[in-house]
């Protein structure tokens, strides 16, 4: 299967934070969540794929296209979604229209009013007449109305309410529905991954510390409580992060095997913020919780 | 590219009744004195608030790096600025001939100015709006719209400054002021030529700017 996004060894550096050898692969036809604590290298590995920024060392390739492929022609594939409306405020959905008409040559027109009808977004009103949940949503109505393959979203969730979040992660299961269509989706708000994604990938301080099937990763790592005698004695190769509580001390472990859940050890299923949250601790300090 | 343009129109369409009425009021106050300079003269300021203005809006609403992950590359976003800025050029110049043989058939012998400097007039002040494009858009570009604003005030002043101290000089003034119409019709030509190798010039910097810029 291609890959709809190829990361090799990609290299950027800014005076305080470098993205390091960043790789990864997106299978086609897949959701992949990318998730990291806010200043991880989000969205710095996003702009270096959309070409945004210049990359210092690596290579990436899209959707099964060499590195250096006319660009002008794979982003008639890709649909982009931005954190922001990033429309001119003052013209309409119609305007919108007519403009992307003349920009993308499979611009489809009626699909991009019947998903504005669908999401409600008002046919006369400015856009800055509308509310934060409709700026996204047509955004993403764009995205989606070019025969894009690959949807790139860039924390497209945030600020959004939970209804209209979920709604926004119905339309991106249907996207994929089709096997040659693939989104990439960073967020912070990892309930949002844990439902939808197929893959995540987790990027900490410009790094990537994990890229796991989500069933496998929710499935293996575990949470046990314990007192810090037992925590001691856990395989540290295992061990991914350590909080001492008043009470006992939770351990957030890359695999339940050979735990036995008793009565000095409890062993809990984990979300997906769990693992960033203990990931994205540095594994020499250990927090305590007063 | 004509996607891009229609982008700018449609954003000032919000601001068309204003222009309108002020180019109304304009005229009027141009039939009371006389003299359709004024209009012509502001029409070069409308035509460089224009552009600015739809540079603003892009900025505010990070238009450009998005536009990016359209099928469009750094050279066309340019291009489509450029190519506006020629379309305000246009219209500035055809407004201008227009309102001022029309302000100049309707004052008749009372017209301070006759049709052959309406036209010299607007060709000059069209040929100011394009040359302060030149120096603007690059610059836009580079420092963002707010800080090419100071700039764009401070060429003006610059200029102002110069034409001062040139009418300062005894003998510099009387040379200006005697300057037969073949001279000023060169003077002028002159002028047009570097205006447009000027705007080759600036297209080609602001290219540059936009290829090595991040977002």
């Amino acid at each position: 299967m291609n890959g709809a996004i190829e990361v090799r060894n990609l290299v950027k550096r800014y005076p305080d934070f470098v993205l390091e050898n960043v790789s990864f692969r997106v299978p086609e036809g897949s959701i992949v969540g990318f998730i990291g604590e806010n200043g991880a290298g989000k969205s710095t590995t996003m702009k270096a794929i959309l070409g945004l920024i210049k990359r210092d060392d690596g290579e990436i390739s899209l959707l099964g296209e060499p590195d250096g492929a006319r660009e002008e022609a794979l982003k008639e594939q890709i649909g982009v979604v931005f954190d922001e409306n990033c429309f001119p405020e003052h013209i309409s959905r119609e305007d919108v229209n007519r403009m992307l008409k003349a920009i993308f040559k499979n611009w489809q027109e009626k699909l991009f009013f019947k998903l504005c009808e669908r999401f409600g977004i008002p046919g006369k009103k400015k856009i800055k007449e509308y509310s934060r949940g409709m700026k996204m949503k047509l955004s993403i109505a764009v995205a989606m109305s070019h025969q894009a393959r690959l949807l790139i979203l860039d924390e497209a969730t945030s600020g959004l309410d939970p209804v209209v979040r979920a709604e926004i992660l119905d339309m991106l299961r249907e996207f994929v529905m089709d096997e040659h269509h693939t989104v990439f989706f960073s967020s912070h708000i990892t309930s949002d991954i844990e439902k939808i994604a197929d893959y995540i990938l987790l990027i900490h301080k410009g790094r990537i510390l994990l890229y796991e099937d989500r069933d496998t990763l929710l499935e293996q790592y575990a949470l046990v409580r314990c007192s810090d005698e037992v925590a001691a004695k856990l395989d540290p190769k295992t061990v991914v992060g350590v909080r001492h509580g008043r009470f006992d001390t939770e351990v957030l472990v890359r695999s339940r095997e050979g735990l036995k859940p008793g009565e000095h050890l409890a062993v809990d299923r984990v979300s997906l913020e769990d693992i960033l949250l203990y990931t994205a601790e540095k594994p020499e300090n250990e927090r305590c919780i007063k | 590219m004509k996607g891009l343009i229609l982008k700018d129109l449609y954003t000032l369409r919000q601001m068309g009744k204003v222009y309108l009425i002020s180019m109304v009021c304009l005229m009027a106050w141009g039939m009371a004195v006389h003299n359709s300079t004024m209009f012509t003269s502001l029409l070069l300021v409308y035509g460089l608030m224009i552009l600015i203005t739809t540079a603003s809006w892009d900025e505010v609403s990070h238009f450009n790096g998005y536009a990016l992950t359209f099928p469009l590359s750094p050279k066309k976003l340019v291009q489509a600025k450029y190519l506006f800025a020629l379309i305000l050029f246009a219209a500035i110049t055809v407004l201008g001939v227009l309102g001022g043989f029309g302000m100049t058939a309707a004052l008749g012998a009372k017209s301070e100015i006759g049709y052959g400097e309406v036209v010299v007039s607007t060709l000059s002040i069209s040929c100011i709006y394009l040359m302060t494009a030149v120096v603007v858009l690059p610059c836009n570009y580079k420092f963002g719209v707010e800080k090419s604003r100071f700039l764009f005030v401070a060429i003006y002043l610059i200029i102002f400054a110069c034409f001062a101290l040139l009418f300062s000089i005894d003998h510099m003034k009387q040379w200006l002021l005697n300057l037969g119409a073949r001279e000023f019709m060169t003077g002028v030509a002159v002028f047009g030529v570097l205006t447009l190798l000027g705007m080759i010039f600036s297209y080609r910097i602001s290219v540059r700017i936009m290829e090595n810029r991040e977002w």
